[in-house]
């Protein structure tokens, strides 16, 4: 299947005033009612409509493998709000295959998230994703 | 150019990612489990998740411009922020613009962990409060 332009399906996540509490903590930030900026990320991966075990799956990959996150770009059009429903929609942007040293060959996946708030575009968050290709044995 | 405070974060809390991984729905078993990140040839302790080492550079540059607002912030995650790190990170300032009346700085960041290198380089932008205006 060509990944680049498929349409991730979409979904909506509220971050709840204990989970803000929580995610400030875990950030190593003091608790705040705003929340942190990268809870924009957060939000992305909580609320599209695809799980990240599935979203792996989707890209010929296993979350149990360990992927990583390779780059990431949050841009805040507004703040963010606890207790606000956010609409999550979610576009596979590019395949690139690669080839690198530590890793071998890795197919570079690039995702953008757009969260909405009462229709309004209020952020989004771009990630990139360096899945292995293990070559054929011989 | 302005240099950025130096910053720290005296220890990396492998507790802090299990709670993380359940606020992200994230089951990749690196950030829980020493041993699955042992088995997968990753490292010998649990791997902090990149959104967490996105937000220690947030939390670098908001502490350098307290009250302002981040809007911007764009990382390359080059290296493992591992459990029990220490982690120290700094930056420059290389921008100073008004926009829609309000001044917005752009700054270069990184964070590195000490004996093993860079972790993150990227750019934050902040949009600072009213009252800084001009200091």
């Amino acid at each position: 299947m060509d990944l680049a332009g498929h349409q991730l399906p979409s979904g909506s996540v509220r971050l709840e005033p204990y989970q803000n509490w929580l995610l400030h903590d875990a950030f190593y930030a003091e608790p705040r009612s705003e929340p942190h900026p990268v809870a924009a990320f957060v939000l992305a991966n909580r609320g599209i409509g695809i799980s990240l075990k599935d979203l792996f799956a989707l890209f010929g990959s296993d979350i149990d493998d360990g992927p990583l996150l390779a780059e990431s770009a949050i841009e805040l059009h507004r703040p963010l709000a606890e207790d606000a429903d956010y609409e999550v929609r979610g576009t596979i942007e590019s395949v690139e295959s690669r080839r690198s040293r530590r890793i071998g060959p890795f197919d570079r996946i690039t995702c953008r998230f757009d969260l909405f708030e009462a229709g309004d575009l209020a952020a989004t968050v771009t990630n990139v994703f360096a899945v292995p290709r293990p070559e054929a044995g011989p | 150019m302005t240099g950025l405070p130096a910053w720290k974060l005296d220890r990396v809390d492998p507790g802090h990612m299990k709670v993380l991984a359940l606020l992200l729905a994230d089951p990749n078993p690196i950030h829980l489990d020493a041993a699955a990140a042992q088995r997968l040839g990753v490292a010998d302790r649990p791997v902090n998740q990149g959104p967490s080492t996105m937000a220690l550079a947030a939390n670098m540059v908001l502490a350098a411009f307290p009250g302002a607002r981040l809007t911007s912030l764009r990382t390359r995650l080059l290296g493992l922020v591992l459990a029990e790190d220490r982690i120290e990170g700094g930056g420059d300032v290389t921008g100073r613009e008004i926009v829609d009346g309000q001044e917005r700085i752009r700054c270069q960041v990184y964070l590195e962990a000490p004996g093993r290198g860079r972790v993150l380089d990227g750019e934050a932008v902040l949009v600072l409060p009213a009252a800084d205006r001009n200091t």
